[in-house]
């Protein structure tokens, strides 16, 4: 019981701030996602055992921070924010990627992508989850996880071109 | 190779899903085919630029809020898995204990499990005390009515008829 309790709580130091990270990105509410992490651990602990070892277990930690979140939203407690739109970005000025317009274009790209792949393409470029992680995290194949992302670069590109020709 | 496919690997490549061998591989075939080039630029520009864009849009850090006490799982399955049968054992002792002060009902039904057969007679293996619709003393299918009706009978009114109590089963000796 002590070696579990001492993986949960290596677990919380090792990836608390990820979930926390995705769960604001997901909620849009500081307050809930504080609220939410807080389940996801107690929700871990509890079922701690049935873990199948797919992945790892911060991808299944992942998992069940995502399958809370979905649930708040399914509630109606919760008012759907979409971060990426709405949220002032931290660094608004030019960065060394590029000017200030082209990530708002690619941030408005972003968050017009369907809900599937936007999850998809956060979970791997914000989260550096690879792919094995991401397909554990959503409880879906690999090669399921590639398309998606395939598809998520593609309309990217697409977009950003007919961007820059208009 | 298609150029889907270029797309799909210089993807996978700038994600860094692809393995050193077929990065490589993937290096050469584009050297190769300059054809390429604009697309794959773009794909690296792309996804340069959503995870610049993704990254900048995090939310500011703040501490984070204390890890929530965990329950005693161990604790709360041991207990879960003494209760059930301590609380079954609770209800049994219960009912034993209680089970002799309660009222008794009216003994129209008996409870004899034996087959009640004539001597002699073959065929009229009902038991005589089933628990059956209709087996309150006087009824038909009753002990006392059965007895009334092997003494009212010729061969017992010679008084040759007794009631063998037979057991449901034999033991087969050889």
């Amino acid at each position: 019981m002590n070696e579990e309790r001492l993986q949960i709580e290596t677990l919380w130091h090792t990836c608390a701030v990820r979930v926390r990270r995705f769960l604001r990105r997901s909620m849009g509410d500081h307050e809930t996602a504080d609220d939410l992490l807080g389940q996801t651990f107690l929700e871990a602990a509890r079922s701690w055992h049935r873990f199948t070892g797919r992945g790892n277990r911060e991808a299944w930690l992942f998992g069940i921070a995502r399958n809370l979140s979905r649930r708040a939203h399914r509630s109606g407690r919760l008012r759907r924010i979409e971060p990426l739109t709405h949220e002032p970005p931290a660094r608004p000025e030019t960065t060394s990627e590029g000017p200030s317009d082209e990530l708002d274009r690619m941030r408005a790209s972003i968050a017009r992508l369907p809900d599937k792949l936007r999850e998809t393409l956060t979970f791997r470029l914000a989260d550096g989850m690879s792919y094995d992680e991401i397909a554990a995290a959503l409880g879906i194949p690999v090669g399921t996880v590639r398309s998606r992302l395939h598809d998520a670069v593609r309309r990217l590109r697409e977009q950003l071109t007919d961007e820059e020709q208009e | 190779m298609e150029r889907h496919h270029i797309e799909s690997l210089v993807a996978d490549q700038l994600l860094g899903e692809l393995s050193a061998p077929a990065s490589w591989l993937l290096e050469r075939y584009l050297a190769e085919h300059p054809e390429y080039a604009r697309e794959v630029e773009q794909v690296r520009r792309t996804i340069r630029l959503a995870k610049s864009a993704l990254l900048t849009t995090q939310p500011a850090e703040t501490p984070l809020p204390p890890m929530p006490r965990l329950h005693h799982r161990g604790w709360t399955v041991r207990m879960r898995n003494v209760a059930w049968p301590a609380a079954c054992a609770a209800c049994l002792m219960l009912g034993w204990l209680l089970g002799p002060a309660a009222p008794t009902a009216s003994p129209t039904v008996h409870q004899a499990k034996s087959i009640v057969k004539r001597e002699g007679q073959v065929g009229s293996e009902r038991p005589s005390t089933m628990v059956v619709a209709g087996a309150a003393d006087g009824q038909f299918w009753s002990v006392r009515s059965w007895v009334e009706r092997s003494s009212r009978s010729p061969k017992g009114a010679a008084g040759a008829s007794a009631i063998v109590w037979k057991a449901p089963f034999q033991v087969a000796s050889n």
